[in-house]
């Protein structure tokens, strides 16, 4: 059965990256504006949903994307986030506060405005497709439509905080736009997104799609908004898709917001910042180029021979594992509820169907960092979905009993090749409001293209699996502290206010708490919370995974190997861990060189390792028992040697009459 | 006594069974590369062998001689003599000759007929001033130029020792050959260090690692490749050697599927172990790409890498990615004399053989030197002008004095002449890498990759239409499981 | 005194003896080493695990030998107490060891060929022979084919378990083979002991013989 399959897949792969190399299948297009009249008559900014919905249901597609609802379909009351804390309202970034980015959306009917949808869209938006909640906000309205700031009233819909006077002010969504599902961003082969990016920190939110058209030449930054090229349009007023770059969703397009992806012969560059989050947070490059071959000033490099991630290198694209889950080319195996006797459904939808409406569900699996769209929760394609580990792990002793107890990334992502954050401290915040951020795999300042970049090994924490069984994952822990204001309402304090309490001469944590208070918070604390992220990205082939018993089977095996938090804690804080997952840290806080640090152990997580996990209590008790025999014997030998003497003792003292018989 | 010896052999044999079960069970080493490399030759003192004097090069050779009687005429049997290959029917031709560089054209410096008082100075003999050579005499034959260890012995014009060498004591320092013996000729293709072969160049004397794995790494001299017997040195440069003799396979030490990965061994079949392990040329030292003849005889500001008044304009390339054809090992031949179709056309002076649905041929990385040569638009074939010597081109820079000079009766000067552009295609064997430098997929396949496939035949990348066999392009026999 | 040197054991357990010895001693070493690996570079776990396995099957191999050789030949009698008399002189050798051997009185168990062993040695090797070296062989046996048949080994707790006990047991087995190196010396003469198993011939107490007899 499996080699059917297998044959199908590669039938139906073979299909898509034909399609993927003939975009002249897709026929010219007229770029429309929201009205539905071609942008060259009007000069409005492009709406991608009336552009596109001459052939694609746009409508099913942003009602059917988590990547346009961030959440807002899986918002909560308050506080009751599974696994989150007492503030998120939602799984995704649309409710669900992120140390990294610090800034709190504020949640309908809050006293104190931190976040408005503006405002989140201007800061946020970068990492965000658009429609959604960047259309409707809160409310699941337009949020352009007339009068919004008399229906809407003094919320976080209506409102942004204004940063001259720290006070509440009405955004004008009639002048700024909303931001629409953005298709370019993801189907276009060369999209610009610091343009995009732009246009919405800008506040020229209806535009943002249209200056993603920037690389293409149709487009041009005009005095007011964006001039169309006429000359790359067809008299017909249509502009054709390979001019577009019109694409299946390459990898280079899911690393503009998924962290760093290189896919041409360039030396790749680290781009260590927060803002290519996945990269920041796991040290992950998906790049297909050879380590030794990148720009990036490596240790050891010369003999790092490999690929940054081995799929890349093998044309596994993002797509492949993380596809459309109505995409008739993937099957899931991992799909629930075939009754145990069907290995594979070979029933799908049409291409032509797919294409009208491809759902932008796409397949994922669980990490603990990836709260959102836990309805698709392992759908995607699994390493054994493709791998056949038994075959290709021939020399690997107790087989079974790795697998049952490691994720295959345990082995196969041995080593982050690239620095990831290791801690944010926002307690005591620079003037401009910047976080004190540590990185962990790099000597030296991260903004320093010269510093030394070691990477750093995972910490292996036991993750409950799909099918049951705990394995341990490669994890990076990234370490916050920051205030929160335990009133009522526990909430992050605003950074705004930490800025102004800053800005009037607080420096350190005593006299920042001072001003907090002075600012009207009744009892500001510091939190500090650990959040794990999974990698399983960054893969490497089996010459390069961990392959030597003693690593693990040691006394200083890398499966207790301690992860440091961060420099120091405040106040020498106890952290708590938060949004786990699936995951089930078992180990304890403690200090390693005057550092604090976490310090897994798979005997509480229930591992047994040999030449690791010994039971304590056996090694004492062999010991005492060792101990008793020798000392029972050497006391017992000591008696027979002495009575020996003395027994003979008289005989020697009567020839020689001087001793007698000791007592 | 019998009572003792049972039961201790059981006991024993007993133990031996456990400790063979459990060593068979760990896997042995695969053959390895290592045993298949031939032991170093021990070097015999000849110092106090040979006496002097020596006056003159044939000299030393009947010295040599005496004491390897069989030397002489071993090398006359082969072209590092001759400068011409075994008689075989050429590939695409009905002739059966023997070709070689004494009677072949190419785009570097052309011929080496007319001018070959010059080049013999790479010529294994003495002598070699024009057609009077006799190539019978075993005094002639220049023993030293493969086996001399000092490194002071240098041949001039006709390929005689010039004036100064200590001959004596070059001689007693004979040896097995060494890569100097090998580079001093062939690093220097085409009139200097690295300029024509792309992978051969002076780099390769004492290369680090980066630059050739066997001799960086493994330390290999050319002979432990170049296996020879009875001064047979197998092995084939394609510009003179176009038919399949005793060529140097990667697969003499190597597994024909060496790679861990099965999927990289399924590419074997179809790519050369070149084309992965070569992924670069001309490494350290830059090789020459083009050369047009043309514009020489200008008075332009000269630079040995782009114009020399003698030779024309060149362009140079270092570390650069070779191009990558199909070649079964035979190749298509420009012979002196054949017709020029198609004067605008590039002219294919060499040309590998193979193509999809040739189950022999293999993709393989080449450097592609173009040229703009001179040929006779009357007669429609290329010319052997006379470059260097009294009245050649590098003395008077004038064509038709040095084409008149240079004809030969199988491509005669009519007085008229014009420039073609040509093209001769140099597989490359040597620099190679290990696996941590090698192709990766990304490199030939998917959206980045420099792999032209439709080019090559395919019907598109293979790593997702299908390999040549999958898709129909190769319907051979042996194909039907592939 | 005298001592005439009487065949005390036979070849084929001398042979099995010696055997027993390096494959215990093997295995200690090594399984100490792969309980806790000193982390030298030489040798790595691998080859400290495939040694293990090696001299386990070994020990399994020469036991299971041993067995077959003492029911047939009768020689297990050896090892079985006799109920007769058993308390009294099991009381005998303890009182020999605590008080009786300080003051250089004979052994209470006179040494033959036919009856080599005291109460005290019975005992001992009937739980050695019996329990625990089953007991390792058994849990080691299941550690080994863990990855073949974990349904065994988890039918007894898994590694966690098999792992414990096995290493429990492992240095029950050290302390038996300190206090036995110890009770060598323990013969009619310190070395008359290690000489026996050496060369079979071992020097007896035979004016003591007369006493017991």
């Amino acid at each position: 059965m499996r080699w059917f399959s297998s044959l199908f897949i590669a039938a139906m792969l073979a299909m898509s990256a034909s399609a993927q190399e003939s975009s002249g299948l897709h026929p010219p297009i007229p770029l429309l504006d929201a009205a539905g009249g071609n942008v060259l008559d009007s000069g409005r900014p492009v709406s991608t949903m009336r552009t596109c919905n001459g052939c694609h249901d746009t409508a099913y597609i942003e009602s059917h994307s988590f990547h346009a609802a961030m959440g807002y379909d899986e918002r909560t009351a308050v506080g009751f986030v599974e696994g989150g804390r007492p503030w998120d309202f939602s799984p995704g970034l649309f409710g669900r506060w992120d140390p990294l980015d610090y800034r709190y959306l504020t949640p309908p009917g809050d006293e104190r405005l931190d976040l408005g949808v503006a405002d989140w869209v201007c800061l946020l938006g970068a990492r965000h497709v658009g429609g959604g909640p960047a259309r409707t906000g809160h409310a699941g309205l337009p949020l352009d439509r007339p009068g919004i700031s008399s229906d809407g009233g003094e919320g976080p819909d209506a409102m942004v905080l204004d940063p001259e006077t720290g006070q509440p002010r009405a955004w004008d969504w009639q002048a700024s736009g909303t931001v629409e599902m953005n298709c370019f961003l993801c189907h276009t082969l060369r999209p610009d997104n610091e343009a995009r990016i732009k246009e919405l920190e800008d506040g020229r939110f209806a535009w943002s799609g249209t200056a993603t058209l920037a690389g293409t030449g149709i487009v041009k930054r005009a005095e007011e908004g964006w001039h169309y090229d006429r000359q790359q349009f067809s008299e017909q007023g249509t502009v054709d898709a390979q001019r577009l770059g019109l694409s299946d969703p390459q990898p280079e397009n899911c690393g503009l917001c998924h962290g760093q992806v290189q896919a041409g012969q360039e030396p790749l560059q680290l781009n260590l910042t927060l803002a290519a989050r996945s990269t920041a947070t796991t040290g992950r490059v998906f790049s297909g180029q050879r380590m030794s071959d990148s720009a990036a000033n490596l240790a050891d490099k010369q003999n790092l021979g490999r690929a940054w991630d081995v799929h890349a290198e093998r044309l596994v694209g993002c797509t492949d594992c993380h596809f459309s889950m109505n995409n008739p080319a993937f099957y899931t195996s991992s799909m629930a509820g075939m009754g145990g006797h069907i290995d594979f459904d070979p029933r799908r939808s049409s291409v032509g169907e797919y294409l009208l409406r491809p759902s932008h569900q796409f397949a994922k699996g669980t990490t603990s960092q990836g709260t959102t769209a836990r309805f698709l929760g392992d759908t995607m394609r699994h390493c054994n979905d493709c791998h056949r580990a038994e075959k290709s792990h021939q020399w690997l002793p107790y087989r079974e009993s790795h697998f049952a107890a490691l994720s295959c990334e345990a082995c196969h992502i041995p080593h982050a090749a690239a620095p990831a954050v290791e801690s944010v401290d926002w307690t005591v915040p620079s003037a401009k409001g910047e976080p004190t951020v540590t990185w962990r795999g790099i000597e030296g300042d991260v903004n320093d293209p010269g510093a030394l970049i070691t990477g750093f090994r995972p910490v292996l924490l036991p993750r409950q699996n799909a099918d049951g069984k705990t394995r341990l994952v490669p994890c990076n822990l990234v370490t916050a502290s920051y205030w929160v204001d335990n009133g009522s309402l526990p909430r992050p304090v605003r950074l705004p206010d930490l800025e102004k309490v800053v800005a009037d001469g607080a420096a350190d944590r005593e006299t920042v708490r001072a001003g907090l208070v002075a600012l009207g918070y009744t009892s500001p604390e510091i939190r500090v919370d650990v959040q794990p992220y999974e990698m399983h990205h960054g893969v490497v082939g089996g010459s390069w995974a961990t392959r030597s018993c003693d690593g693990c089977h040691a006394a200083g095996s890398v499966l207790n190997q301690p992860m440091s938090l961060a420099a120091s804690l405040p106040d020498g804080k106890a952290p708590q861990w938060v949004q786990t997952g699936t995951l089930a840290p078992a180990g304890a806080w403690t200090e390693v060189d005057g550092r604090p640090v976490f310090r897994p152990s798979t005997l509480e997580a229930g591992f047994y390792v040999l030449g690791h996990d010994g039971r304590r209590w056996i090694d004492v008790l062999g010991i005492a028992m060792l101990l008793g025999v020798l000392l029972g014997v050497t006391i017992h030998g000591g008696l027979r040697v002495r009575h020996f003497l003395a027994r003979r003792a008289p005989a020697t003292a009567e020839e020689k009459t001087t001793e007698g018989e000791p007592a | 006594m019998r009572a003792v010896v049972i039961p201790v052999a059981v006991v024993f044999l007993l133990i031996a069974g456990v400790v063979v079960a459990f060593t068979l069970q760990r896997p042995r080493p695969a053959d390895h590369p290592w045993a298949k490399v031939p032991p170093a030759i021990k070097p015999t003192d000849h110092s106090s062998l040979i006496k002097g004097p020596l006056k003159d090069g044939p000299s030393v050779t009947r010295a040599c001689l005496e004491c390897h009687p069989k030397a002489a005429k071993e090398l006359m049997k082969t072209s590092h003599w001759s400068w011409a290959g075994q008689k075989v029917k050429l590939p695409g031709r009905e002739e059966i000759m023997a070709v070689g560089k004494k009677n072949l054209i190419n785009n570097f410096c052309i011929a080496a007929g007319p001018n070959i008082a010059k080049c013999s100075s790479c010529h294994a003999g003495y002598g070699w001033f024009d057609d009077d050579f006799d190539f019978t005499k075993e005094e002639n034959v220049d023993c030293l130029i493969c086996h001399e260890q000092t490194g002071a012995y240098e041949k001039g014009l006709g390929g005689e020792p010039v004036e100064g060498v200590d001959l004596l004591a070059v001689a007693q320092s004979v040896g097995p050959t060494t890569r100097r013996n090998c580079g001093v000729c062939h690093f220097k293709g085409g009139g200097g260090d690295a300029v024509k072969h792309g992978d051969l160049d002076g780099s390769m004397y004492h290369p680090s690692q980066r630059i050739d794995v066997h001799m960086g790494k493994a330390n290999l001299n050319c002979s432990d490749c170049h296996q020879t017997k009875d001064h047979r040195i197998p092995g084939c440069a394609m510009s003179v050697c176009i038919d399949r003799p005793a060529r140097v396979y990667c697969t003499n030490c190597h597994s024909e599927t060496p790679h861990v990965d099965q999927r990289v061994n399924e590419h074997t079949d179809t790519v050369a172990c070149q084309t992965c392990h070569i992924p670069r040329m001309a490494i350290n030292e830059p090789t020459k790409m083009a050369w047009d003849w043309s514009t020489a005889g200008q008075d332009l500001a000269e630079n040995p890498h782009t114009y020399l008044k003698k030779k024309g304009s060149f362009e140079y390339a270092q570390n650069v990615r070779p191009e990558y054809y199909w070649y079964d090992g035979r190749a298509y031949r420009y012979l002196t004399g054949d017709k020029i179709k198609d004067p605008t056309k590039v002219l294919a002076i060499n040309m590998p053989i193979g193509g999809p649905d040739n189950p022999e041929a293999k993709i393989w990385p080449f450097k592609v030197h173009r040229g703009k040569q001179i040929y006779d638009t009357e007669y429609m074939h290329l010319l052997t002008p006379r470059t260097w010597g009294e009245g050649g081109y590098w003395t008077e820079f004038d064509w038709d004095k040095a084409c008149r000079l240079g004809q030969t009766p199988e491509a005669p000067y009519s007085g008229e002449y014009g420039f073609i552009e040509t093209v001769m295609y140099w597989p490359l064997s040597h620099m190679v890498q290990p696996k941590e430098k090698a192709l990766q997929c990304t490199e030939c396949h998917g959206p980045n990759g420099v792999m032209d496939f439709k080019a090559l035949g395919f019907d598109g990348d293979p790593m997702f239409r299908g390999n040549r066999r999958v898709t129909g392009v190769l319907r051979t026999e042996k194909g039907g499981e592939k | 005194m005298s001592s005439p040197r009487k065949r005390i054991y036979s070849t084929f357990e001398r042979t099995w003896h010696w055997i027993q010895t390096i494959a215990i001693v093997v295995l200690l070493a090594s399984g100490f080493h792969i309980h806790s690996p000193i982390r030298l570079s030489f040798p790595d776990l691998h080859t400290v695990v495939w040694i293990h396995n090696v001299f386990g099957f070994i020990l399994i191999a020469n036991a299971a030998l041993g067995l077959f050789y003492f029911v047939t030949t009768g020689a297990i009698r050896q090892y079985v107490p006799e109920r007769k008399g058993m308390v009294t002189r099991t009381a005998a050798q303890i009182r020999y060891y605590t008080v009786g051997i300080f003051r250089g009185e004979p052994h209470p168990t006179q040494k033959t060929p036919e009856r080599r062993l005291n109460p005290l040695q019975q005992l001992t090797y009937l739980a050695l022979l019996n329990v625990l070296l089953p007991l390792q062989i058994g849990t080691g046996l299941l550690i080994w084919g863990a990855s073949r048949w974990p349904q065994a080994a988890g039918a007894v707790g898994g590694l966690p378990m098999l792992g414990a006990v096995h290493t429990l047991g492992s240095y029950l087995f050290l302390s038996f083979l300190i206090a036995h190196l110890y009770l060598i010396t323990t013969g009619h003469t310190p070395l008359s002991n290690l000489e026996g198993m050496a060369t079979g011939y071992e020097a007896l107490e035979e004016s003591d013989q007369a006493v017991s007899s």
